[in-house]
């Protein structure tokens, strides 16, 4: 018997049917009109950006372990997202671009989200102004950005009007750029014009499993016969140490909660201050711990040249130990983080000798300087721990242009003009102190622990200072072989052995004069004294009292600072 | 309403298991306020969990002047790991500090007391709390807190002297009838007896050292010699000096090893310092002789020759190894069967009532991982449910273990009296099989002294008046109390309080439980009804934002992140609960590892196979090692490549019928991800595997080569959806739950089985059942023949591609995962193949690959001046032929006048320094200082070789359930 062909089903037979019969909401439905018949076709038009779009297409978005930008809105906020332009584009479908105003914490965000389920979420001949608008809007309104990439780039069949639209889009993101803080999202595969867009915003957060990048791995390989893999090319790991990517995390969730989480600390706009928070963390708290930090190392065995990683020092300064790293995969030598002092929020600019001794390169000068540029343009305060040996010579500084990004952390320091504390842990050296927010440079307030070595030159300094009493002691070698060579042949050494024995004592004995010199140089310059005695420190300050100290100082500079946008002549360089 | 408030209430701030008001003060009976603890000023000098449930309980009692006397050791050398405890209690005046709490030597630990004991006195504290900490049990500490005229929260000297340390506890047990294991207590005074072999001259030892000895101990000649001797050592200790060397008594050791070998063949010994305790200042010994029932002289002796090294190991490990320390050293049987089961005691010196039992078997290296409550309520429960199933065997076996802690609770009160213990303590035991041995006491409060406070609270009740009463829930409440009280609390009832207690250890291990510290905890779910969790205060939010504070989870001590604790009626309810805890328990990270999917994988393992089981000692590692060759056998199943195959053979079977080809196709895709999405999961972890198959062991079995479902797919797939945390959450993410598509069709497809039943008088879940209904063609109960075709086409759609799951069934049959089981009379099977230590290395490498190199030179990370060791006069950093572990420090860089330890990249031994010249020689980058061999070579694969064979194992799991 053959058995009977049944076609195989999704659907259950056994349910009541479903009512499909459209109903203006909330209304008792009456007889049916052409005024119904409107109602229901713009109801359809409503729903199309979400409903046309195919099973099959969220599915293929889903198997990628990827959301989709309606899911990635939820975990933004739960708030209902108020959507503008739902239906642009000649599919009025919203041309694979959901735009915005979310409601985050009680704040207005502008956001957009490439809908990656159409169309791959790419640039067309129109969305691209689509994206335009709600930057101008943002910028005009005075509120941040949030941005959620996923986006194939320009859509192909659009031809140039997809390069155009990207055009609209750069444009005017660099014109609110300076005037609202944006964050951007990076999920899935963005390339070229997906990536430059991005990166025009304040901060960019990239979680694993993506790329993005000038164009990927395909292009590479048939134009340069370079075999790599996506993530090697532009994954976070590399993004993250160039600091191209300011935060990696570990998924999408992530880095829509770190996006949430970096809003706390920035405002709204260029002419407001970033929201405060009353604090029940007392500014009184003696800050032990940094005590105990500095303790410990300096008694240790390798004494005041020991390294310690500074994040314990901002981390005890700030409220409740709660603080924010930016860049924290790049150039770590230098920490740059936000952080909350009684209440309001600082940012900080801290060397880190537990990283390459904390001596500044090119990538820790232009971190802290892109850092620094932020902060003055947001209004947000800062505060700067110095703990440097200077910046770091050498054959692959200069050829990466040390100098010029040095100049970069130079300048954006000396255009600060928020309110600016330095605090000296322990080395201030030469160039690296002269460029490193002093009193001369703009600072408000220099404060320093008495551990404090402050100079012109570190331990090689006593080459200089102590010159004379160098050329003495190395004078005196010469003579002292020949005496010894004398003295041993007489003790009846042949006259080879004599010179090596001599030579050998004699430069033992030129070591020890200069360990004594160092030691004396250590001793007599190294410490804050002539700084205190000049006036380029305001004042010690007890470890304990770190937290008092620079709070009431800050509150003090802040009582006298009216936020504004930065209005001066523009400089050269930036 | 009332369920939104549940929703919404806060069980990490507000949960009636832990917190309550407890004042006492507020009573209206006067004889229950004359209890109160409101004026005690106590000073909390301990860390972990039992800090913050020290600050929560005393503020709950109504004590305000207390403090906390923070370790600078504690928390200093990670970002973000600041005492989380600290986030609430804002004012400076009650946070102490000192270095350390114990000191690194003897004369530090001394100064150490006398310090706490002046902050104390200065801070107007009037009493010491220590927690579970090594000053704990620190009789020195409490007798010079006692004499400060301080209370201690705690046992008094007395009985930390009696009690605490070994010997006397044995000679204390052996009094009073408490069953010991056989084993030597008092070798130090056989060393001594060695030495000195008769009464004259340890008479003369006394006189020529001075010691003060009691004259009539000295003048009584029927006192053995041992017995004097040991005598005469207590005098040594006071005085401060040592009778004899480490090594004799490492000697005196060996010998006592060599005899009991003989006498207990294939046995092995374990060496215990007195002081010692959770693992610390023990060593076993006789490994080779295990195996061996008639060990020959040579065997023996080449076993005891380990004794005097071990013997020096655990002496330094207590600190015991200075001059005048008592340097005693237990040398006892190890029983090989082991289950370490542990009584609660609590006594004011004159009553002492034990409080139930607690098993801790399930522990790996001496470190406990679950703890649950043993009761005599609750067991005999347990007898009389198997004995109404008509299950003799377990009955029986049950019976056994309630006669047990019979025994061992009337032990320990008998002993706690004799002790005159008058605090908190704990009497631990070994059983094995219907024996129980006594092994020791800890005078102290225990980590998972919560267990107990679950089954039992304290009812204390007026002499007088016997409806003038109150009650205790909390054991530190107890402790407070009894220190401020002590005579005057009469002797409570205890009260049974629920059924049974459970408590899973979270750790900062990996996923072979081996510690993994440095990982930054960046979320914490939220604690559920019902749940404990004692975290040291890593979930207190923000005061400010409310948001969760990152915390680094530093290991500076151990590995432990928290105690998570739950309750229910009896014990399988507990189990599941703590199931449930654990799998809606999220943690995000970074470089984050836990044990947490270790639990849940085992907690579901006894589910599946009987909460009641009895497992030893000895369970763990064997259990890893199966873990291991669970991951080992996943990694060669591909999901999504079975599912494309899957859909192909489906679509070539249906190439008939173009119409039916093109439905099944579409319907395939629509279960893509519903399939492959909790199978990826599944197969990359092997304890979510090990958990799954366990419950699941049930709804599968192999017809020859064939894969046999006996329940309805469909169902298990909504099971595991479950079983991963993944059912439909609005408020949570999208990527951690179902996908909202896949949870659609998964709702249409189990109401339309639920419709089903409405109709048919059949087991759903039957899948035979449901199967052979739907495959007549004729229609059945009073549909139509189109409503029945509908269904059974329905049917065909719902069931399509379903039999993926039997995939994972098929790596538990491939690794016979099922033959580690527990056996009718509760005993746990472990299958022998899993004892093997090289298997066990192997698989401990399985599941966490250690990192391998290529490299086999250590260089510069950048130019600077090489030093061999951190500070002139210091020994170098490693020499030639050492080995160093990853992080370790090899060398120092001096770069611009900062001396940079450089750390290992990866482990591995020196083989040659390649490095010329002496200390501040200059290097440049990427310069070689040693020649190494890693311990891991980098072994070059071909992705595409094993893609391949991945593919074809696929193929191969696929022909059993298609």
């Amino acid at each position: 018997m053959a058995k009977k062909v049944l076609i195989p089903s999704l659907e259950n037979p056994l349910a009541p049917p479903e009512d499909v019969e459209f109903t203006i909401p909330g209304e008792v439905p009456g007889e049916k009109g052409p005024y119904e018949e409107a109602m229901k076709e713009g109801h359809e038009l409503m729903e199309r950006p979400i409903k046309s779009v195919p099973v099959g297409q969220i599915e293929k978005q889903h198997f990628k372990q990827r959301m989709t930008v309606w899911e990635r809105l939820r975990v933004l906020t739960k708030e209902e997202p108020n959507i503008y332009f739902q239906n642009w584009g000649p599919n009025l479908d919203g041309a694979s671009l959901v735009t915005g105003i979310l409601n985050v914490k009680g704040r207005d965000v502008a956001f957009y989200g490439h809908d990656f389920t159409v169309r791959a979420g790419s640039i067309d001949a129109t969305n691209g102004r689509k994206l335009a608008k709600l930057f101008n809007m943002a910028g005009e309104k005075g509120i941040p950005v949030i941005g959620m990439n996923d986006s194939a780039g320009a859509f192909v069949p659009a031809g140039v009007g997809g390069l155009d639209g990207y055009a609209e889009a750069f444009t005017s993101l660099r014109k609110i750029s300076g005037v609202v803080p944006s964050i951007m999202c990076m999920f899935g595969f963005n390339a070229g014009g997906g990536s430059y867009l991005p990166r025009q915003g304040s901060f960019l957060i990239q979680p694993k499993d993506t790329f993005f990048g000038l164009t990927g791995p395909g292009v590479v390989k048939s134009v340069l016969g370079e075999d790599i893999s996506p993530e090697d090319l532009g994954g976070p790991r590399v993004h993250g140490a160039t600091g191209v990517a300011d935060i990696t995390v570990e998924d999408e969730t992530s880095a829509l909660r770190t996006a949430v989480r970096l809003l706390g600390y920035l405002p709204d706009n260029n002419h407001s201050m970033a929201p405060a928070l009353k604090t029940t963390d007392p500014l009184e708290r003696k800050t032990w711990e940094i005590n105990t930090l500095l303790k410990k190392a300096f008694n240790s065995p390798t004494g005041f040249n020991t390294p310690f990683d500074v994040s314990i020092i901002i981390q005890q300064v700030c409220d409740h130990g709660d603080y924010f790293e930016l860049q924290r995969t790049r150039a770590r030598e230098a920490v740059t983080a936000f952080g909350r002092l009684d209440g309001n929020v600082v940012g900080f600019v801290a060397n880190n000798s537990a990283v390459s001794s904390g001596q500044i390169d090119c990538d820790s000068a232009l971190k802290i300087a892109r850092f620094v540029r932020f902060c003055n343009i947001y209004n947000i305060p800062l505060i700067f721990m110095e703990d440097t040996t200077g910046f770091l010579p050498g054959r692959e500084q200069e050829s990466r242009g040390i100098v010029q990004a040095g100049r970069s952390m130079l300048d954006s320091i000396v255009d600060v003009r928020t309110p600016r504390i330095l605090l000296i842990l322990r080395n201030a050296y030469g160039g690296a102190y002269a460029s490193y927010n002093n009193y001369p440079t703009g600072a408000d307030l220099v404060l320093a622990l008495p551990t404090t070595r402050l100079a012109v030159m570190g331990p090689a300094g006593k080459e200089f200072v102590y010159k004379d009493e160098l050329r003495k002691v190395r004078g005196a070698v010469p003579g002292m072989v020949q005496r010894g060579i004398e003295r041993l042949v007489a003790a009846g050494l042949d006259h080879i052995e004599a010179k090596r024995e001599s030579e050998n004592q004699a430069a033992m004995w030129l070591q020890q004069e200069e360990v004594k010199l160092n030691t004396r140089y250590e001793k007599e310059l190294m410490n804050p004294k002539e700084g205190l005695a000049l006036g380029s420190i305001s004042s010690l300050v007890m470890p304990t009292d770190l937290r008092r100290e620079l709070g009431r100082n800050m509150n003090f500079f802040l009582r006298h600072y009216k936020p504004s946008a930065w209005q001066s002549v523009q400089r050269e360089f930036h | 309403m009332a369920k939104n408030t549940l929703q919404n209430q806060n069980f990490y701030v507000n949960n009636p298991l832990i917190h309550r008001d407890r004042r006492l003060g507020e009573s209206s009976s006067e004889w229950v306020r004359s209890f109160s603890c409101e004026d005690l000023k106590p000073l909390i000098v301990c860390r972990g969990p039992i800090r913050k449930e020290a600050i929560d309980v005393y503020s709950e009692m109504g004590i305000t002047h207390y403090g906390i006397l923070l370790s600078e050791k504690d928390s200093i050398v990670y970002p973000n790991a600041l005492s989380p405890e600290l986030r609430t209690l804002t004012d400076n005046r009650r946070v102490h500090r000192v270095p350390d709490y114990s000191g690194a030597s003897k004369e530090e630990r001394v100064e150490r007391i006398g310090q706490i004991i002046g902050i104390a006195l200065e801070n107007g504290y009037d009493s010491i709390f220590a927690g579970y900490g090594f000053m704990a049990e620190d009789d020195e500490f409490v007798a010079a807190i006692e004499e400060a005229g301080l209370k201690f929260i705690g046992p008094c000297s007395a009985t930390q002297r009696g009690a605490g340390k070994k010997d006397e506890a044995k000679r204390t047990a052996l009094k009073v009838g408490v069953s010991v294991t056989p084993g030597i207590d008092n070798v130090t005074a056989r060393t001594l007896v060695t030495k000195y072999s008769n009464r004259e001259s340890l008479l003369a030892l006394v006189k020529s050292e001075g010691l003060k000895c009691d004259p009539a101990i000295l003048n009584n000649a029927d006192l053995s010699l041992e017995e004097l001797a040991d005598h005469i050592l207590a005098a040594s200790y006071k005085k401060g000096i040592d009778l004899f060397s480490i090594q004799e008594l490492g000697k005196q050791v060996e010998r006592e090893c060599a005899a009991m070998f003989r006498d207990y063949p294939g046995a092995r010994i374990r060496l215990k310092a007195i002081g010692g305790g959770g693992g610390k200042g023990q060593r076993i010994l006789g490994a080779s002789l295990l195996a061996k029932d008639e060990p020959t002289a040579a065997d023996i002796a080449r076993a005891a020759a380990e004794a005097p090294s071990l013997v020096l190991e655990v002496l330094n490990e207590v600190k015991a190894g200075g001059v005048g320390d008592n340097k005693n050293v237990l040398v006892e049987l190890n029983i090989e069967q082991t289950r370490h089961n542990e009584i609660q005691l609590l006594g004011n010196g004159d009553w002492c009532i034990a409080l139930g039992g607690r098993d801790c078997s399930l522990q790996m290296h001496e470190q406990k991982l679950l703890e649950l409550s043993v009761t005599q309520e609750g067991l005999a429960r347990e007898v009389e449910k198997a004995r109404a199933a008509g299950n003799e065997v377990v009955a029986k076996a049950l019976e056994i273990d309630l006669e047990i802690l019979k025994r061992m609770e009337e032990e320990s009160e008998r002993f706690g009296q004799a002790a005159g213990l008058d605090s908190a303590s704990t009497f631990e035991c070994i059983v094995d099989r219907q024996r129980h041995y006594f092994m020791e006491v800890n005078t102290r409060i225990q980590v998972e002294h919560r267990v107990t406070e679950l089954v039992y609270s304290l009812k204390f009740t007026n002499p007088e008046d016997k409806e003038d009463s109150f009650i205790v829930e909390s054991l530190v409440e107890a402790m407070a109390m009894l220190a401020l009280h002590k005579e005057r609390l009469p002797r409570p009832e205890r009260v049974p309080r629920f059924g049974a207690g459970v408590e899973a250890r979270l750790n900062a291990t990996d996923c072979s439980l081996s510690p993994s510290a440095g990982g930054v905890i960046r979320y914490w779910s939220d604690p559920i009804e019902g749940e404990i969790r004692d975290d040291q205060g890593i979930c207190t939010a923000n005061p400010d934002t409310g948001q969760f504070m990152r915390y680094t989870v530093s290991g500076a001590y151990d590995s432990n992140i928290a105690l998570l604790l739950t309750k229910a009626d009896d014990r399988l309810a507990s189990f599941k609960h703590l199931a449930e805890v654990l799998r809606r328990t999220t943690i995000y990270g970074t470089n984050l590892a836990t044990n947490l999917e270790f639990h849940y994988g085992l907690v579901n393992w006894f589910i599946g196979n009987n909460v009641m089981a009895k497992p030893t000692t000895r369970f763990v590692v064997p259990y890893l090692t199966l873990m291991g060759c669970l991951k080992q056998e996943a990694a060669k199943v591909d999901p999504v490549v079975a599912f494309l195959s899957l859909k192909k053979r489906y679509v070539v079977a249906n190439a008939e019928n173009p119409e039916v080809k093109k439905a099944i196709s579409d319907i395939l895709d629509r279960n893509g991800t519903l399939l492959t999405r909790p199978l990826q999961r599944i197969l990359k972890d092997p304890h979510l595997l090990s958990g799954w198959l366990s419950l699941n062991r049930k709804n599968f079995c192999m017809e020859g080569r064939k894969l046999k479902w006996l329940r309805n797919p469909l169902m298990i797939i909504a099971e595991t959806y479950e079983y991963l945390n993944m059912t439909m959450r609005p408020d949570a993410p999208a990527s951690d739950v179902i996908w909202s598509h896949d949870n659609e069709h998964l709702q249409k497809a189990i109401s339309f089985y639920s419709s089903l039943r409405e109709h048919f008088p059949i087991d759903i879940d039957d899948f035979e059942a449901l199967n052979t209904l739907l495959e007549k063609e004729k229609p059945q109960g009073d549909f139509s023949a189109a409503e029945w075709d509908a269904i059974r086409a329905s049917h065909i759609g719902f069931e399509a591609g379903n039999e993926l799951l039997g995939l994972l069934y098929l790596v538990g049959v491939k690794t016979n995962f099922f033959d580690f089981k527990v056996e009718k009379n509760l005993d746990v099977t472990i299958p022998e193949y899993l004892h093997d230590s090289v298997l066990q290395t192997q698989m401990k490498k399985m599941l966490v690959p250690p990192p391998a190199t290529k490299e086999d030179e250590i260089v510069t990370p950048g130019g600077g001046m090489y030093y061999a060791q951190e500070a002139p006069g210091m020994p170098p950093f490693i020499k030639e032929g050492e080995h160093f572990e990853k992080g370790q420090p090899l060398f120092i860089l001096e770069v611009m006048k900062m001396f940079n330890k450089i750390p290992a990249p990866f482990s591995g031994t020196v083989d040659k320094i390649l490095i010329e010249g002496g200390d501040g020689v200059i290097v440049s980058k990427g310069q070689s200082i040693f020649k190494v061999t890693p311990d891991e070579r980098f072994v070059e694969v071909d992705p595409k070789a094993i893609e391949k064979e991945r593919r074809n194992t696929t193929e191969a799991y696929l022909q059993a359930i298609t």
